[in-house]
């Protein structure tokens, strides 16, 4: 496991949501189930943060407020939906304020039910999360080195032997498909 | 008055023993009433789909062709609804909770055939049976589902609510049939007759297919006023007083047979088609509606 | 006379848990006026009760919040039971109380524990917090769920709870005493807290009856006023007790009384179990519901109202509720001009706000 993984920071955010989940959030950072035992600090400020946790449904007045927030963050981030509303919409389905779960404005990486989310399973879905963000890093990683190792295939290539200018042209065209690849 | 008030908490806390519990290292114990998701028996199940329409948040679907049962585990908030309404005791809570996951978790069971029981003794009347009626169990009686034809007015909401598909209403030829190999006894049409014709009484001799006769009605002593025969009643037809109207269209979404149309400022009503159940002034949110004679 | 500067603050910060947003007109770190803006909560669920009928309605209403949820539970199935005319056993409505003053405990300690953590004393917070989860082990003892209880319905309560169990929840409060009196002396003695909360914020008896602040808001200012001893629910006219009452009206008194009230809980839990007697925890109620009907709570922020009206179906035709912080912004409002910016998040908090329950 990479650095990442190791001590993640947690920006939390309430959308439409009934504070239930919320003080069960705040509970995991408490002497009980300590998380920063993990590292795991609760920031205010999305710049700063690598996982987004969710809870609450969206509603009219704070989609741009959620968007916001996600757009801010660095990559890799992760969004952890944390609850029945943030998953999808739950009790509140069919009132005329809610758009729906938090999916229908920002993509959703791990999903934690219940009503409210006991502390235990927004540890696991946190844990999951890590997961994706290590996966997400790791992607992030090769497509950094790529360019770098096609430059020195190229280097090679050229002291062996003498190429003609055509199929030179046509092995660096291909390369650089293969490297702008995301 | 003092500083540093709270070096008696610290030092208590220095030498007792960490309030944490070393989740998930040390797996947690659950507390008997601990709501964590449902389970079910898949062997009692009828497949009557009570919980589905309990249910506040939608969550679970039964399929009564397919014989499947289903919950979207990311929408169901553990209030224990279905769990308390269903008549087989099939549904159990289990402390435990559904894991996350990265996709909304779907759980789908198959509901196997229930095998025919053999015959048991009566079963006071009034009650739901344990088991299915026979189609011969004529000398059981007393919980067979039946139909005082005074008060019917063939409105068919019993049949639209059947979640068994085993009544049938026809009001031309004023037929209501009740097949007894497909009804569960939930008592569902019970609950939906708006004339409160429809009882687990004493029904006499009943074989399938042929009509219901009038059984003991339960329900009789609830109610107040007394009706007068049927015959002698004339139709009644909902007129509409259009000061009070708020043009919601919840009469032309409740009637059973379509005869209402609402536009803002247009409220019309098909003679032809209603029934004069009443349902549609019971449930007019401004009481703009009035059931008057036919003249 | 300084440059004036608008600050927005919120919906997210990390202060507060809730999204709330306050522009403030500020002029040289002295706040000069508050304009708050809130319906980032509103979801709209009072019109729910066309869709739902009136028994899967409950599961909608104690949602409106977390922290006062078994407040909201009860103040629907009261007014509903109210309409229909069905009383329920006096077991039950002595459970309900036990139930209720548990859910005041833990709201309280919560506040708490947000009130040291927004003038910087991380430490009291995770103390109060981990005295709090023994109150939360209790009721999901007793109700099944930490948060959201599920447990009130029309006509009583869904699960009974035995006496020995009533009896042990009794042993368990009196063993924490002592840990909450430990930390309720920091707050009320130590230096350092009162140079942050004595003086700061105050609201005078007139402004807070002009204003109509309810709850401890009110009773920090001196007006005598307490749901529970003025409107027929519960238990409460069986037990013997008398409202908290400070004069002061600043940050300081609105701590204390919450305090008292934390301790005042606990001896009306142990004289509801003296007191309780056998019986049946709920009745079968049938039928639509018909008529109009209200009733008051005292909630663990103040004074909640609750109105339902049937005409004759299972679908209610009208649910209201008015809940406490609403009528708490203006004296919020009221507080907040003249303070420095610093001591804005700490008079924000002080007067409980519940975003959730204002905005439904």
């Amino acid at each position: 496991m990479s650095y990442i993984a190791k001590s993640p920071w947690v920006v939390h955010y309430d959308g439409s949501s009934c504070n239930g989940c919320d003080i069960e959030v705040l509970a995991c950072l408490t002497p009980m189930y300590d998380v920063e035992r993990f590292g795991i600090i609760n920031t205010g400020n999305p710049k700063h943060a690598d996982v987004f946790l969710v809870t609450g449904s969206v509603n009219e007045q704070n989609k741009d407020v959620v968007k916001q927030i996600y757009d801010q963050m660095p990559e890799p981030k992760v969004v952890v939906a944390v609850g029945i509303c943030a998953c999808t919409a739950g009790v509140f389905r069919e009132c005329y304020n809610i758009l729906g779960g938090v999916d229908s404005v920002i993509p959703v990486d791990v999903y934690v039910p219940g009503c409210a989310a006991r502390p235990e399973a927004i540890i696991d879905g946190v844990v999951k999360g890590l997961a994706v963000l290590q996966e997400k890093r790791d992607n992030m990683v090769k497509q950094v080195d790529e360019p770098a190792e096609t430059y020195e295939k190229e280097e090679a290539e050229a002291s062996e032997g003498e190429k003609s200018p055509e199929e030179e042209a046509a092995g660096e065209t291909e390369k650089d498909q293969e490297g702008g690849k995301q | 008055m003092g500083t540093f008030k709270i070096a008696k908490t610290v030092l208590k806390s220095m030498f007792n023993k960490p309030a944490t519990l070393m989740y998930p290292v040390v797996a947690r114990e659950w507390q008997e009433r601990t709501r964590g998701s449902i389970d079910i028996e898949v062997e009692s199940c009828i497949l009557c789909g009570i919980c589905s329409k309990k249910c506040p948040t939608s969550a679970i679907e039964v399929d009564r062709k397919g014989r499947t049962w289903e919950i979207q585990r990311m929408q169901c908030v553990q209030c224990g609804a279905c769990v308390e309404a269903c008549p087989k005791d099939c549904l159990i809570m289990n402390p435990q909770y559904t894991s996350p996951d990265g996709e909304k978790t779907i759980d789908t069971f198959d509901i196997p055939e229930q095998k025919k029981p053999e015959k048991k003794e009566a079963a006071p009347a009034g009650t739901e049976g344990e088991s299915k009626a026979e189609p011969e169990a004529t000398e059981e009686g007393g919980d067979d589902l039946c139909c005082d034809l005074n008060e019917c007015v063939y409105c068919g909401l019993c049949a639209k609510e059947c979640p068994c598909d085993a009544l049938t209403v026809d009001r031309k030829e004023k037929v209501w049939e009740v097949d007894k190999d497909a009804c569960v006894k939930c008592g569902a049409c019970i609950d939906k007759c708006p004339k409160k014709c429809l009882s687990f009484g004493a029904a006499g001799e009943e074989k399938d297919g042929e009509k219901a006769e009038a059984g003991d009605n339960d329900k009789e002593e609830k109610k107040a006023e007394e009706k007068p025969a049927r015959k002698a009643r004339k139709k009644k037809l909902p007129v509409l007083e259009s000061e009070k109207c708020i043009y919601c269209r919840m009469c032309e979404n409740v009637c059973p047979r379509e005869a209402l149309s609402v536009e803002v400022e247009a409220w019309e009503l098909d003679e032809e088609k209603c029934i004069g159940c009443g349902i549609c002034a019971r449930d007019c949110p401004a009481e703009a509606i009035e059931m008057k004679e036919a003249e | 006379m300084g440059k004036k500067t608008i600050i927005p603050f919120g919906p997210q910060h990390p202060v507060l848990p809730e999204p709330i947003h306050l522009d403030l007109v500020i002029e040289d770190e002295t706040v000069v006026e508050a304009i708050p803006s809130i319906g980032f909560i509103h979801r709209g669920l009072e019109k729910l009760v066309e869709k739902k009928d009136y028994t899967q309605m409950v599961y909608v209403i104690e949602r409106i919040c977390g922290i006062c949820s078994f407040g909201h539970g009860w103040g629907y199935c009261a007014s509903v039971e109210g309409a229909m005319g069905v009383k329920v056993p006096v077991r039950a409505e002595y459970l309900r109380t036990i139930l209720h003053e548990l859910s005041r405990l833990h709201s309280h300690l919560l506040w708490l524990g947000l009130l040291a953590d927004a003038f910087g004393f991380e430490s009291l917070f995770m103390h109060c917090w981990r005295v709090r989860e023994t109150i939360l082990d209790i009721l999901e003892r007793t109700t099944g769920g930490r948060v959201i209880f599920s447990i009130c319905k029309v006509g009583g309560l869904r699960k009974d709870v035995d006496d020995k169990t009533l009896v042990e929840i009794v042993n368990i409060l009196k063993g924490i005493k002592k840990d909450i009196k430990d930390l309720t002396d920091v707050f009320l003695e130590d230096d350092s807290v009162k140079n942050r909360m004595c003086g700061v914020g105050v609201l005078s008896k007139e402004d807070a009856e002009e204003l109509c602040a309810v709850g401890p808001v009110a009773r920090g200012s001196g007006v005598i006023q307490d749901m529970r001893l003025t409107d027929n629910h519960g238990a409460y006219k069986y037990l013997d007790f008398e409202p908290v009452i400070e004069e002061a009206g600043d940050c300081y008194a609105r701590c204390k009384v919450r305090i008292r009230e934390v301790f005042q809980s606990i001896d009306l839990i142990e004289k509801a179990v003296e007191k309780i007697p056998e019986g049946d925890v709920s009745v079968e109620v049938k039928g639509n519901v018909e008529g109009e009907y209200m009733t008051r709570m005292e909630q663990p922020r103040g004074e909640a109202f609750y109105y339902a009206k049937g005409a004759g179906s299972k679908f209610l035709q009208r649910m209201r509720v008015r809940t406490p912080t609403n009528m708490n912004i203006p004296a919020l409002v009221k507080t907040l001009q003249g303070c420095d910016l610093a001591d804005v998040p700490i008079l924000v908090l002080t007067i409980d706000p519940c975003i959730s329950c204002t905005e439904r």
